[in-house]
């Protein structure tokens, strides 16, 4: 496995728009391409009490290449981003990295 | 759960000596500490090559003070931290966050 780390940064106040957002609808809309998360935090002490911390977990980069794509030109996603923003954006930022186990890795 | 997100950057060439300390030393030292490990990976795509990340999964913050303070104070975590840098330092730098999972976290 290849573990996507994904760190957003939201605006002031809005994150809990954003954890609603992929409560309701995205963890969904991914279900329905495949695309597996591997944990949600939130931030307790760091940088910013701002920022959503994940990961996804992906067989190559290949299946992240197509999967991601479908999701983001999936017509639902694009509803749900309008409907979610229509009282403002939501994230400042976003960063993301790949990641690769380690042999002693208790995570594969 | 708390969970301890802790980024290593290591010296340019030292990140297999770091990655030979945790499989043959730290992880069986922790072991003995009861400290839980919930991943470890290196970089693929992201802002350094050199950086280590990893994981613990923590009860609480008090576990945290209790069973870290005892780790970084065991005499064979002494010893194994002079020996393996006897060549050199390894880490450039260490940062930690602490990370709370969200209610619909695959991983809580």
């Amino acid at each position: 496995m290849i573990h996507e780390l994904r760190i957003y940064r939201t605006l002031p106040g809005r994150m809990p728009n954003l954890l609603a957002r992929f409560q309701n609808h995205t963890l969904r809309i991914w279900e329905k391409h495949g695309i597996r998360q591997a944990g949600f935090w939130t931030t307790l002490v760091g940088e910013s009490t701002n920022d959503l911390t994940y990961l996804l977990a992906w067989e190559s980069l290949a299946e992240r290449e197509d999967k991601w794509a479908k999701f983001r030109a999936d017509p639902e996603w694009h509803k749900v981003v309008a409907e979610s923003e229509a009282d403002g954006p939501i994230n400042a930022n976003v960063a993301n990295y790949f990641l690769q186990p380690t042999a002693f890795s208790s995570v594969k | 759960m708390i969970y301890e997100l802790r980024i290593y950057r290591t010296f340019p060439g030292r990140l297999p000596a770091l990655l030979a300390r945790f499989r043959d030393h730290t992880l069986r030292i922790w072991d003995r500490h009861g400290i839980r490990q919930a991943g470890f990976w290196t970089t693929m795509v992201g802002q350094s090559a050199n950086d280590l990340t990893y994981m613990l999964a923590w009860e609480s913050m008090a576990e945290r003070e209790v069973k870290w303070e005892a780790f970084m104070t065991d005499p064979e975590w002494s010893r194994i931290r002079v020996e393996s840098q006897l060549d050199g330092p390894i880490n450039a730098n260490v940062s930690n966050t602490f990370l709370q999972p969200t209610a619909f976290s695959a991983v809580r």
